[in-house]
């Protein structure tokens, strides 16, 4: 299979990073800008020179022309006031932070990676609205190929998965929670508040008002206001009331951790302007610690598979996202296992499963114990131990469950490994959970 | 009784309406004749000599018809001829001192006649409103400062040294100046006029010296000089005895501005005047060598031709040498023989410290040059050992700056630069502002400044 040309696909991510923006507005009658901060320095080749293929072993840096708008400015006030209007730090100072660079070291992130991408991964969108400065675009791709690569992970291994330990194991692997905790494990610290003086290599966003901290003057806490409980429209936001939603529509409407998705590609394709009405809101509100750190971790992912190609974003998720360790037969939970069972057996054609006690002790004492074993005719499918019999033979059906839906073959292919080089074998995936 | 009947003569003088039979006069007459009192005695004060006014008594009148004739005899005033203004008055053509008295008044009451009358101004001038910007004159030690700006003070040494390393070359080479005379066993006297040491054609001669010339110290720990050749020694005695040339001029001009018009000459010199020149002296030196010592050889006088000096002092026409550093082959030998080199022989010791204080332009006080044994003493006493470097900028040099994971702050890393680090410091500021509080201690002073603003 041939390896698709990223770089050459990659225009629309890596555009070259001018700033038309409000920032300019908001400055021009203030002081007069030297011309050449509208083209700050970029990550990507500039327009005329996206035709050219850029030479693999290249580092980015190398062939770029890096402009240097300081050396415009006369003094360190000016320049210091210029980067004070910024919204988030100039692309140029990412290679005078050693924060960032020791943060890109200690990841391990390939060489081809720039440090400007880099710090362009720690600016959320709540920091700087602009999306040729911001990660929104970056962290898009990332949430697509984290989800790729986790739920082939998880399928191909487990290929008898119910869809809820689906969405569950998608979700211990690459939901916020989990990302917002690399983050922190990364050492990636949070700065105070964005703008263009904060050193490139902490995480900026615009920090949400905490929902217990009391408004200013009043007793009132922040999210006992009538109005953060409402959006514009005067729908409640908080504790939407929502409805049940069977698995098989979350498999089809949700996002990869089976959660609804509040706007739809098809509702940005309807109405553009809700893209902005939400980053504007986004930007007055801010966001949560969590979110930001989520989206810097999608973001690198992402900066790594634009940088670095397929390899690189999938040792990356590897080593960062897979190392982690799940316990899958934890994510279970049935409401009636013997039943269950018994469909399972039914839908798969075995016998219907039969209960047996294969050893007890101390049946008169206050702390007897049971063994018992489930049979599907001569086969025993599980085997479970309780202080009474009908706790036994609970646990021997979760464990008979369990055992079929935590199949693994030995050697699975993941259909990712044929782009990246390998065979393509089919995997097996089953047809999961039975339906009560 | 008597302030009123006063008062009154006052009042009846100016025509005050009195009450007839009383001598009351009320408040506000007294007030208005009183007035009019101080206005008639100020009008009688300010005019000068009533008596030749017009109208007054006119003595000449009674003097003629005393004496019956036309011409009485005596004076004209016999109480005093008119007084020393009214004369020069008279003669400045001012015929009416009343008149005067008028004009002034007038010019007082309209200053743009005065502005027209005084002296004529530039087409540039622009009448002054405020003392800004204008000539201060007569302040505390005013006058010195205009005498100090005509005479500035020219002391008898030359302007010093700055650079440390211009110094250890002209204590190198003063020592080498020094041994190369005793060992010629000349007079240890050196021309003082030697030019700018590292300005004229002397490049050559001291690369000479510096790569050429060394010392050796024997047991008895006196030093020698020892140089290549011997021609390097007959340059550099040759370069240092006093020229009779010189001598000459000095013996017929001993007048101090000629001397002075003709060092400064020395300096203007260009650089093919000026290798002539020293060619020339060469020359006159190999002569005079010849005549006084009869073991150099007069082979040196052709081998000291100017057209050797010419191309070795090619290079120097092409480059402006820098006067605050000099190229490193001129620098003194890296080897330090020569810092310990005794000085002990006070012959020596005053010959050297002499011509350093020539070539250097740096006294040392009378009481160190006791303690001075060797060149390394005297060298503490005209450097200063280099400032040692600071710790950010030995790292700044070390290959751990270029690592880029490491910075490395020049200044102490305050709070207010981890506040800025992690964007805090603004809102900071803005929260302290909006209390009126200043942000930093060195703020408050430009804070009052714009509010008075």
């Amino acid at each position: 299979m041939k390896a698709l040309r990223l770089l050459r696909r990659s225009g629309s991510v890596l555009s070259p990073r001018t700033r038309p923006c409000c920032f300019i507005h908001q400055t021009q009658y203030r002081n007069p800008l030297p011309l050449n901060i509208f083209r700050l320095q970029s990550t990507a080749p500039a327009q005329y020179q996206s035709a050219i293929e850029r030479e693999d072993d290249l580092e980015p840096g190398e062939t770029e022309p890096t402009e240097d708008f300081f050396h415009n400015a006369p003094t360190q006030e000016e320049r210091e006031s210029i980067l004070s209007q910024l919204p988030s730090p100039h692309p140029q100072h990412a290679h005078k932070s050693a924060r960032l660079s020791a943060l890109h070291a200690r990841l391990m992130l390939p060489p081809r990676l720039p440090l400007e991408t880099l710090a362009r991964c720690l600016v959320d969108p709540s920091a700087d609205i602009d999306p040729h400065f911001n990660n929104s675009s970056l962290s898009i791709l990332g949430y697509d190929l984290l989800g790729l690569y986790t739920s082939e992970a998880v399928l191909c291994r487990h290929p008898r998965l119910p869809t809820e330990v689906m969405f569950a194991a998608m979700w211990a692997y690459c939901g916020p929670k989990t990302l917002a905790a690399i983050t922190r494990e990364w050492g990636v610290e949070v700065a105070a508040a964005p703008g263009g003086e904060v050193d490139p290599g902490y995480l900026q966003c615009k920090h949400i008002e905490a929902g217990n901290a009391s408004v200013e003057g009043t007793g009132v806490q922040v999210k006992d206001l009538p109005i953060l409980a409402t959006d514009p429209k005067g729908k409640p936001m908080l504790g939407e009331p929502g409805w049940r939603r069977g698995v098989s529509s979350r498999t089809v409407k949700s996002d990869h951790f089976g959660d609804e998705i509040k706007r739809t590609v098809l509702d940005y394709a309807e109405r553009p302007e809700l893209r902005q009405e939400d980053l504007q809101r986004k930007l007055e509100k801010g966001v949560t610690l969590e979110t930001a750190s989520t989206n810097f971790v999608r973001a690198l992912m992402g900066a790594v598979y634009l940088h670095a190609g397929k390899k690189a974003a999938y040792n990356f998720f590897k080593a960062h996202i897979l190392s982690r360790h799940l316990d899958f037969s934890k994510l279970f939970e049935f409401r009636q296992p013997t039943r269950d069972l018994s469909r399972l057996c039914a839908r798969e054609g075995f016998e219907s499963p039969v209960a047996r006690i294969l050893s007890e002790t101390g049946r008169k004492s206050r702390s007897p114990v049971f063994v018992v074993g489930v049979f599907a005719g001569k086969d025993k499918l599980g085997e479970g131990s309780g202080s009474s019999l009908d706790e036994a033979r609970i646990r021997a059906a979760v464990g008979a469950l369990k055992g079929w839906y935590l199949y693994s073959p030995l050697e699975v292919n993941v259909p990712s490994q044929a782009e990246r080089g390998g065979n393509w074998e089919p995997v097996m995936v089953d047809g999961g959970e039975v339906v009560v | 009784m008597a302030p009123a009947s006063r008062i009154g003569a006052i009042a009846s003088r100016t025509s005050l309406h009195t009450t007839s039979g009383s001598s009351y006069t009320c408040l506000q007459c007294r007030l208005l004749s009183y007035r009019a009192a101080q206005k008639s005695n100020s009008s009688t004060k300010h005019l000068p000599s009533r008596r030749h006014a017009s109208g007054f008594i006119n003595t000449e009148k009674w003097r003629k018809k005393i004496w019956g004739s036309e011409n009485p005899p005596g004076q004209e005033d016999p109480y005093g001829a008119p007084g020393a203004l009214d004369q020069r008055r008279r003669e400045q053509g001012v015929e009416d001192p009343e008149q005067s008295a008028k004009e002034v008044e007038t010019s007082v009451e309209d200053p743009d006649d005065v502005e027209e009358d005084v002296t004529p101004r530039g087409p540039h001038y622009k009448r002054a409103t405020t003392w800004e910007g204008l000539e201060r004159v007569g302040y505390r030690n005013w006058g010195k400062e205009q005498f100090d700006e005509n005479y500035p003070f020219e002391g008898f040494m030359d302007p010093k040294l700055e650079s440390r390393e211009k110094i250890v070359t002209a204590v190198h080479r003063a020592l080498v100046e020094v041994f190369a005379l005793k060992q010629a066993d000349f007079p240890l006297v050196m021309d003082y006029d030697a030019g700018d040491v590292f300005l004229d054609n002397v490049d050559d001669f001291l690369l000479r010296l510096a790569k050429e010339a060394r010392f050796e110290i024997d047991a008895t720990g006196e030093g020698h000089l020892v140089l290549e050749d011997q021609e390097l020694q007959e340059i550099i005695v040759g370069s240092v005895t006093p020229r009779e040339d010189a001598d000459e001029e000095d013996e017929d001009s001993e007048d101090d501005i000629q001397y002075v018009e003709e060092r400064e000459e020395d300096r203007n010199l260009k650089e093919g005047e000026n290798s002539e020149r020293l060619a020339q002296k060469e020359v006159g030196d190999a002569s005079r060598l010849e005549t006084s010592s009869p073991a150099i050889e007069p082979q040196v006088v052709e081998i000291e031709s100017p057209a050797e000096f010419e191309t070795s002092d090619q290079p120097v026409t092409d480059e402006i040498p820098n006067p605050s550093s000099i190229p490193d082959r001129l620098l003194p030998p890296v080897d330090n023989h020569w810092r310990n080199v005794s000085l002990r022989n006070p012959e020596i010791k005053f010959a050297v410290l002499k011509r350093v204080m020539q070539l250097t332009g740096i006294r040392i006080p009378d009481p160190d040059i006791a303690n001075i044994t060797n060149p390394k003493l005297l060298l503490a006493h005209l450097v200063k050992k280099p400032k040692p470097k600071k710790l950010a900028e030995n790292l700044l040099a070390n290959e751990v700056a270029e690592l880029p994971n490491v910075q490395i702050w020049e200044r102490r890393y305050t709070p207010i630069h981890k506040e800025k680090e992690i964007g805090r410091w603004k809102i900071i500021e803005q929260e302290l502002e909006k209390r009126g509080l200043p942000a930093t201690g060195d703020r408050i002073g430009s804070r009052s400044e714009a509010l008075n603003v």
